[in-house]
């Protein structure tokens, strides 16, 4: 079975690493950014299953970073982390395209559950996308 | 109607006080929260190796001495954190006292690293040449500094640095709160609050908006 692919967006240098060496001991391929500029290039550049993604960072917010990815990538799910105190912006990112959003300090079964999530949702949407690419070219041939 | 304007000009600073207190202690327990969860996930990493080491190999020393190396240095940033909180806090403790007026910008600057450090402005505090004491209200005069900053802060592009510098004239000591702009502060009317603190503070405030530039000084009278 293929690796499940995250980014892990955050400014939290030292929070992201501990977050990536224990996803990558349970086998998901992990790379972390600092912020939403090398986020996107990332996110253009490289196929990812789910997106890790900080609400308040320096520059470029998380709700600005998750439309941009949104717009970049459609069916790539983006799961958001909110301080506390900025729940309300929490629902703003699922109303702006979010999969999930969780509070810090963030329960790591739980994180990996959503991340499997997104993945599933993403390959669903993928395979939708394909099927009806598909059929579009089966109606043009006429087939 | 003098009685009115007084009472709502003092309804004015204390909710502008609260709100400085507020937006202080939100960044830093939003700080502190990262802290203890960059802690409850490096102590996750030891619950792992703990259940891996059940059935591949055993936790090395050298694992173990990483991962005490990682808790350590985040719990002292959490200590600084609380520390410094803590003297904030209690610079609204009395009404006048004498302090160092560096050493409590130096508090309040550091504390707004993380506000300010959003934006991607810098903050920078220079070392005045010898000691400054003042004798008023340390709260006020915070208060004033934050208000300063805050005011320049929409104006300012990202990567610009906003510079405070103290130094002492004619027995005051003057706080100066200076930053390059991106010419859109023209129409800033008076900062009526800042100058309401320094007049708290015995002192005066003066301001100064250039097309590109913007300079204030706070002028508190020093401690005899």
């Amino acid at each position: 079975m293929a690796q499940t692919k995250v980014l892990i967006v955050d400014d939290e240098k030292d929070f992201a690493d501990a977050l990536a060496e224990r996803m990558r001991s349970r086998n998901l391929e992990v790379d972390i950014v600092e912020d939403g500029l090398k986020a996107i290039k990332f996110v253009t550049d490289k196929s990812y299953d789910a997106i890790v993604l900080d609400l308040v960072m320096p520059g470029m917010d998380g709700i600005e970073t998750l439309k941009q990815i949104i717009s970049i990538k459609p069916g790539l799910q983006v799961i958001l982390l909110t301080g506390r105190g900025s729940v309300e912006k929490g629902v703003e990112a699922i109303k702006s395209g979010a999969f999930e959003f969780l509070e810090k300090p963030v329960n790591f079964e739980n994180l990996l559950d959503k991340i499997s999530r997104a993945k599933s949702k993403k390959d669903a949407l993928t395979e939708e996308h394909t099927s009806d690419m598909i059929n579009e070219i089966l109606k043009r041939k006429g087939w | 109607m003098n009685q009115n304007n007084n009472k709502a000009d003092q309804d004015k600073l204390l909710h502008e006080g609260l709100e400085f207190f507020g937006a202080i202690t939100a960044s830093v327990t939003h700080e502190l929260n990262n802290v203890l969860g960059t802690i409850d996930q490096i102590s996750g990493l030891l619950e792992d190796l703990a259940v891996s080491s059940e059935h591949e190999s055993a936790v090395t020393e050298e694992q173990m001495n990483s991962i005490a190396e990682r808790i350590n240095k985040q719990t002292a940033r959490g200590t600084k954190l609380v520390k410094r909180l803590n003297t904030f806090s209690h610079s609204s403790d009395t009404s006048s006292v004498d302090f160092n007026i560096y050493n409590a910008i130096e508090n309040l600057t550091s504390l707004m690293k993380r506000l300010v450090g959003i934006k991607k402005i810098n903050l920078e505090l220079s070392t005045p040449n010898e000691e400054i004491t003042v004798t008023g209200n340390t709260f006020f005069l915070l208060q004033a500094v934050f208000l300063a900053i805050n005011r320049i802060l929409p104006f300012v592009k990202q990567g610009t640095t906003i510079e405070i510098a103290l130094l002492e004239r004619s027995n005051s000591a003057v706080i100066i709160v200076k930053a390059e702009h991106e010419n859109t502060m023209a129409e800033l009317s008076i900062c009526s609050s800042i100058k309401k603190l320094s007049s708290a503070l015995a002192g005066s405030f003066e301001e100064d908006i250039g097309d590109e530039s913007y300079e204030c000084k706070i002028l508190i009278p020093m401690s005899k």
